[in-house]
């Protein structure tokens, strides 16, 4: 187990690496100058010299990296252009609500989809599963900015179910705050629950037709004990390994549901650098958001193989 | 998807559908390949794929009205002169809505058109070439693929700037690395292959072994990835035109123009409904036809995703 920790967290580091490479190339990325980009054309020269040096690229590639790496290792990301302020202060401030939303969005998810993927698979090829396999996959279809849009329309702007108020911090009024998340969250969770339904059913399915299920009806066991305590259990792992898989997906949908829900995550911090320009803060939200994917990946994994010692041993 | 569909559905390769664990199956023959069109699952899908095609390229003929005229009177309901009524700006959202697909279904088609050559040339490569190379493209796919797809394309278009044509290489570069580890995949059980071996033995040349063996064994599962990376690239462009990064105004597409709707939304939902049902509806099809493609070329891959 400690072996496969270690090499889990080596090839963890190895990949932040390079994609802290790639992140840092992203602004040679910008078709002629970058500082004169941001400036615009009625810029001077002298102002476009001190963009240069405020973004470091005055010097050479090398040296540039060196001194943005070292930073990103103390977790200082540099400065926004706009504002002044550190990028890696802003973006304290706004993970945690971030992190809240894939959190909401993974607990909904899994509990909406693994009662329903295992209810589709005890009911294979009948009316139920057509239904139910037909609902996932509109999940993996609509984009969550229209099922996003959708929810706010029925639930906030026409039912008036949930107030369309503007952020109320956790710390402020706790009720209030996890209201405003359960629009969002079951944005966010609509897709992944589709992913996890589909993966259920067919796991469960895999496991339906082992010999010891068999058995376990063959003695005389309640079908509700057969599933839950014979099948459920077995039929998890690859769901587990999913819901890894999908974690990118979810920091993807992340961007877009808080810009619907104006929830003040990383992507609004994300969008205001894209829009203004403001390159340290988009590399620096976008190096974030992917280290977050490694290493929840790399949580998954570990748990998985916690969880199941045939992956741990191979 | 579905473990048990042989049961229920048309048997489309009764060789390997019966067992349904063939080995390093060929890719399909003619009689096949007629019977995977003659599958519902594929054959629905893409005939209403290739009409919605064909509207959108023959936008200017099909088209009511002009994309970006304003036509009068905003904001109306549906009628007999606007099918899908008006937008904000009085301009008629029918021909919005078969101009912006001429964006949506080219930038997908494009940029998978784009993912698709450089994936196969380079997991050949890389499954050819092995040691170093190998080394070199695969960690960088890792590394690719490490992203949320979402915010390497946004990331992308803010340091790039937001054309079609950058909008075509952005995508194909994010989807690039699906293609890259299936054919790189295939391409190293394939070279292990004994009659491959053997083919070498008798002084094939790599050339050779590329047309009649290994190009055989990935053409079924690039085509299902084909069709999934349309769906996926159809949403990463209309989320970015959502987030008003794809193309710029007046040029409607179906992500801006939902974008655009909702301000508007609680008084005039068929602003809203229609580029939603068009969204949905695509990538539904793109979404069926490849399960459905992937169930009938190659069992082994069902319920891979």
């Amino acid at each position: 187990m400690g072996a496969f920790i270690t090499r889990r967290l080596l090839t963890l580091v190895v990949q932040m690496f390079f994609v802290a490479v790639l992140v840092f190339l992203m602004l040679r990325l910008v078709p002629g100058d970058p500082a004169r980009g941001i400036l615009g054309e009625s810029a001077t020269e002298e102002q476009v010299a001190e963009m240069r040096r405020q973004l470091g690229i005055d010097r050479p590639l090398i040296e540039q990296f060196v001194d943005w790496f070292g930073g990103v290792l103390t977790f200082d990301l540099g400065d926004s252009i706009i504002s002044g302020r550190s990028v890696a202060g802003d973006v304290a401030n706004r993970i945690t609500n971030s992190l809240e939303l894939i959190v909401v969005a993974v607990a909904l998810s899994l509990i909406i989809a693994i009662p329903l993927g295992t209810l589709a698979a005890m009911r294979a090829n009948r009316p139920t599963d057509l239904a139910l396999s037909s609902f996932a996959m509109l999940g993996l279809s609509l984009p969550s900015f229209v099922t996003g849009t959708v929810l706010v329309l029925v639930f906030g702007l026409k039912l008036r179910w949930i107030p369309q108020s503007s952020f109320v911090a956790w710390s402020a009024d706790p009720i209030a705050h996890m209201k405003l998340l359960i629009l969002p969250g079951l944005t966010l969770g609509f897709a992944n629950a589709a992913v996890i339904l589909r993966m259920t059913r067919s796991s469960m399915l895999e496991v339906l037709r082992q010999d010891y299920v068999r058995t376990a009806r063959a003695k005389g066991l309640s079908e509700k004990r057969v599933i839950a305590a014979h099948t459920l259990r077995n039929a998890i792992n690859p769901v587990i390994s999913i819901v890894g898989l999908e974690i990118a997906t979810l920091l993807g949908g992340m961007v877009i549901v808080e810009q619907i829900f104006n929830w003040p995550g990383l992507s609004s911090l994300l969008m205001s650098g894209v829009l203004s320009r403001d390159y340290p803060v988009v590399q620096g939200v976008v190096l974030v958001i992917a280290v977050l994917t490694i290493v929840i990946n790399v949580v998954v994994d570990i748990l998985y193989a916690v969880l199941d010692p045939r992956i741990r041993l191979s | 998807m579905d473990t048990t569909a042989n049961a229920t559905g048309p048997v489309t390769d009764p060789t390997t559908a019966e067992t349904g664990l063939a080995t390093r199956k060929a890719v399909p023959g003619r009689a096949a390949r007629w019977n995977v069109m003659k599958n519902g699952r594929v054959a629905f899908p893409l005939t209403v794929l290739v009409i919605l095609a064909l509207v959108t390229i023959a936008a200017p003929l099909v088209a009511p009205y002009s994309p970006t005229q304003l036509l009068g009177a905003p904001l109306q309901e549906p009628g007999r002169s606007h099918w899908l009524g008006t937008d904000d700006f009085g301009r008629d959202v029918l021909s919005r809505l078969i101009y912006a697909g001429r964006v949506s279904l080219g930038v997908a088609a494009g940029s998978v058109a784009l993912a698709t050559i450089a994936g196969v040339t380079l997991g050949l490569i890389a499954g050819f070439a092995r040691g170093m190379l190998d080394m070199i493209i695969m960690r960088a796919m890792d590394i690719l693929l490490s992203f949320p797809t979402i915010v390497l394309a946004i990331a992308m278009v803010a340091f790039l700037g937001p054309s079609i044509r950058n909008l075509i290489i952005i995508i194909g570069v994010i989807y690039t690395p699906r293609f890259v580890r299936i054919v790189y995949g295939s391409t190293l059980q394939v070279s292990e292959a004994e009659y491959v071996q053997a083919s070498r033995v008798i002084g094939s040349s790599d050339a050779r072994i590329l047309r009649t063996a290994i190009l055989p064994n990935v053409m079924a599962p690039i085509l299902v990835q084909v069709s999934l990376s349309l769906g996926l690239a159809i949403l990463v462009e209309s989320g970015l035109s959502f987030l008003g990064l794809g193309a710029q105004p007046p040029t409607p597409t179906w992500g801006n123009m939902i974008s655009n709707a909702r301000p508007f939304m609680e008084m005039f939902p068929h602003l809203l409904i229609s580029p939603s049902v068009v969204i949905g509806m695509t990538i539904l099809m793109l979404n069926t036809l490849g399960d459905g493609l992937r169930d009938a070329l190659d069992p082994r891959l069902k319920g891979s995703r």
